[in-house]
């Protein structure tokens, strides 16, 4: 039991506070005894300084009274035997009132009832003072006589008591001495007791937890061997055990994540090796890519080009043919001839078509603002314009600015608004949407949180199964008879918001109206 | 009636300060009394003597001469060397010796030059004749209080002439001498040749007569006189103050201011402890004694019808009809 509150720091207080708790006590008691015997040594000593006091008064009215009957013996003047009676008087009082004991009180109030009768034996000489010499000088040395003994008794005493009051003083002194010693020797004993208890204080915790403060400081500054040599039971010893635990633990784990880092530094170097690697054979693609692009392009535009010429004397040997010899053929060569020049003809569009192409993809862009609400405006006109006999609903989102190439733009616009109207043409009441997603609506179409433009119609739709396939060119969802066209509008489209930085994609149902939606970097 | 209180003339003698007993352990002094144990002078200088030597527990022995009542050269020159040989034995560190027949018989001729150091006392007036060497010898000479008894009697007196009546001796002859410094040589003499009491109360007649104050000088020699007479004479004849230095006198004097013996004594003790202690002799000079005792004849006064100062009745002792 005692061992293990021995083992424990509020254990370990606990015997040390009692331990001081007693010393104090100790302490107390011996200084109040000695108190007591200083008060008892100061209580024997009061009435022998009153008893001075006293003395010494009854001398001075003593010498006062000599005094007065000095002067009396001189002068004889009733004033002077009248002040030498008052003295007699106030002596005899001070005897009264003073605290003397027997024999001494006894003698003196024989001595001065001696003494009274003497002074009023001179006093009664009033007349012919020098005829009564003698009377006079008998009287006077009987008076003398009397204050001799009373100041002889009173000096007897007086030294009697001063000498009691020095043994008095000398045991006092003997007592304070004895108690100062003792004070200082209790004193020292509580230095001596207070210098252990600190010395005890720091072997027992302020060193342990000095050496436990500098391993955790150590630890702290990144020296992970740092250990507490703390070798103790109590808590401190605990407390130092489960540091050096813990440091052996974060040790190991640093030790492991220096490993991993190390490893994951090594396969980051590999990774952005490869990386590196990579890009060179990206860059290397993209330039064979772009050359190659550049090559299809250049080979697009020529034979495009080269292909017009022919084309158009193919079509104008075509049309003398029908103009000037439909005659000479019957029905079935003349409906081959327009058959030809049907065909030339879409294959003029579609060189065109191709040639514009071409042409948006190579063509420098100039960025600026664009009013994009505008652009769809103005485009929406133009339809409107080319087929005034139908009746579309427009809905266009006013002031939606975009930063991009106003003229790349005006086409990308130009050819959705077209397939909008186009496609809407069979619709009862063909509706025409313009507008920007909000926040909300765009959640799930586009994570890049780019602004989402879209045009929405409620035309004849596609179906999603071909959707990828909408922006190829020459791709076409219906048939010529149903709805015209060549199939190179949304791949224009495509190609110039790609060159904006932007994506864009469609949503649609076959009858129920399709979508295109588009972001703008 | 007796007033013990002994008369502080002028100044006072310094208490010794006692000492450990220690410090006189093995120390011994010697005292020559040139007189005799039962002689009152011889007395009250050993009450002197005692009261200080005794409380400090220094040895000391006397050593008497007695030449009250052998008053020969023959004797004083062989009791001298007796008691020469006697405190040579005894080698004290100190030697004491009180009166002039000590130092003229003894210390003079066995002791004065050697290496114990004396302290002498009641040496009348003056030491000088002795040629004592200051290394070794110092003391206090015994001088009569003139002018503290002059005081007392200018008081009483009704005029400044002094006379004095004494028998025509050598000691009285010296006395006189000394008197007379204090009177600037106006002191009256009177002289009595014959040494009869009649011729001295003659005298003493003739000097109230023709003086304003008389001392009453020594009677010594004077084979018939009659004390009772004598008092009844002075009580009755005075009729102006008188004084005397003799306390043998003072039955006959209204005043009487005699040497003390006590203090001679005690002084002399109290210089040999000085001595024992480390302070050397030639430290010490010679002094004087300074104090007395006082006697008041109160038959006188009532007859002068003088009433005393209180200074006088409070410190005097009192001589009246009822006295020895």
């Amino acid at each position: 039991m005692i061992r293990r509150i021995w083992n424990s720091i509020p254990g370990r207080f606990a015997i040390g506070f009692g331990m001081v708790l007693v010393l104090m006590m100790v302490f107390f008691l011996i200084s109040f005894n000695q108190m007591m015997a200083v008060n008892a040594a100061a209580q024997k000593i009061t009435p022998l300084g009153n008893q001075i006091y006293s003395l010494n008064n009854f001398a001075v009215q003593t010498m006062l009274l000599e005094t007065s009957f000095d002067r009396y013996l001189v002068i004889g003047g009733v004033m002077d035997r009248d002040a030498m009676m008052e003295a007699m008087k106030n002596l005899e009082r001070s005897l009264m009132q003073a605290q003397f004991e027997d024999p001494f009180k006894a003698d003196m109030m024989s001595e001065l009832g001696n003494l009274r009768d003497a002074l009023e034996k001179i006093a009664s000489i009033s007349d012919d003072r020098l005829s009564r010499s003698r009377s006079i000088n008998e009287g006077a040395i009987t008076v003398y006589g009397h204050l001799n003994r009373i100041k002889s008794a009173t000096r007897d005493l007086v030294r009697q008591t001063n000498e009691n009051l020095n043994t008095m003083t000398l045991l006092q002194q003997s007592t304070i001495n004895r108690v100062v010693s003792q004070f200082v020797v209790l004193t020292a004993a509580l230095v001596l007791i207070l210098l252990g208890s600190l010395w005890w204080i720091s072997a027992n915790f302020v060193r342990p937890l000095t050496l436990l403060s500098h391993a955790v400081a150590a630890f702290a500054g990144g020296d992970l061997t740092a250990r507490a040599d703390v070798f103790r039971q109590d808590e401190i010893g605990r407390l130092a055990q489960i540091f050096n635990h813990m440091t052996e633990q974060i040790q190991e784990q640093v030790t492991h994540l220096q490993q991993q880092a190390e490893d994951l530094a090594a396969a980051e170097e590999e990774q952005r090796n490869l990386n590196l690697e990579l890009e060179e054979r990206v860059a290397r693609r993209t330039a064979q890519l772009q050359a190659a692009n550049q090559d299809l392009e250049a080979f697009s535009y020529s034979v495009s080009h080269d292909l017009r010429a022919p084309l158009r004397s193919i079509g104008g040997f075509n049309r003398i043919l029908l103009e000037d010899y439909s005659e000479k053929m019957d029905d079935r060569g003349q409906e081959y001839l327009h058959r030809v020049d049907k065909n030339v003809a879409r294959m003029e569009q579609l060189i065109e078509g191709l040639l514009t192409l071409s042409r948006l993809t190579r063509a420098e862009m100039e960025m600026k603002k664009v009013n994009l609400s505008a652009l769809v405006e103005e485009c929406a006109a133009e339809a409107g314009s080319a087929d005034p006999v139908r009746k579309v609903d427009w809905l266009i989102q006013p002031e939606l600015n975009v930063n991009g190439d106003e003229r790349l733009l005006r086409a990308a616009v130009q050819n959705l608004v077209d397939n909008a109207f186009k496609f809407t043409a069979k619709a009862a009441a063909a509706r025409i949407e313009f507008g920007l997603l909000t926040v909300d609506e765009a959640e799930g179409r586009w994570k890049q949180g780019s602004p989402v433009y879209f045009i929405r119609d409620n035309g004849a739709g596609f179906d999603m199964a071909y959707a990828g396939r909408l922006f190829q060119v020459f791709q076409r969802m219906h048939t010529q008879d149903e709805f015209q066209g060549i199939g190179i509008g949304l791949a224009t489209v495509k190609r110039i918001i790609n060159r904006h930085g932007g994506k864009i994609w469609a949503e649609g149902q076959p009858g129920q109206g399709a979508t295109f939606y588009f972001t703008l970097n | 009636m007796l007033i013990p209180w002994a008369l502080q003339a002028s100044g006072g003698t310094a208490a010794a300060t006692p000492s450990p007993a220690s410090i006189y352990q093995g120390k011994k002094i010697a005292w020559v009394d040139s007189y005799a144990p039962d002689y009152d002078w011889s007395q009250e200088l050993e009450a002197g003597l005692a009261s200080v030597l005794n409380p400090t527990g220094v040895e000391w022995q006397i050593f008497r001469l007695d030449m009250k009542r052998n008053p020969s050269e023959e004797y004083a020159v062989k009791k001298a060397a007796e008691t020469a040989e006697k405190i040579n034995a005894y080698a004290p560190d100190v030697i004491i010796a009180t009166d002039d027949n000590a130092q003229q018989w003894l210390i003079v001729p066995y002791f004065a030059t050697g290496t114990v150091p004396v302290v002498f006392a009641s040496v009348n007036w003056d030491d000088s004749e002795y040629h004592f060497e200051p290394e070794h010898v110092t003391g206090m000479v015994e001088v009569h209080l003139v002018p503290q008894l002059m005081g007392q009697l200018d008081v009483l007196s009704q005029g400044s002439r002094v006379g004095i009546v004494a028998v025509d001796d050598i000691t009285e002859q010296k006395n006189i001498e000394y008197y007379n410094r204090y009177f600037d040589r106006q002191l009256q003499i009177f002289w009595v040749e014959e040494k009869t009491q009649a011729e001295y109360q003659r005298l003493f007649l003739q000097a109230q007569a023709q003086t304003d104050v008389v001392l009453i000088g020594s009677n010594a020699g004077i084979g018939d006189w009659d004390e009772a007479a004598a008092r009844a004479f002075f009580i009755q004849s005075t009729e102006k103050p008188t004084g005397s230095f003799l306390q043998w006198m003072a039955p006959y004097a209204l005043i009487t201011l005699a040497k003390s013996g006590q203090e001679e004594g005690s002084w002399a003790a109290e210089t040999a402890l000085r001595i024992l202690q480390g302070t050397s002799v030639q430290e010490i000079p010679v002094t004087r004694n300074r104090t007395g005792r006082l006697w008041i004849n109160l038959d006188i006064a009532e007859k002068l019808k003088v009433v005393f100062s209180p200074y006088v009745l409070k410190h005097a002792e009192v001589i009246d009809r009822e006295a020895p």
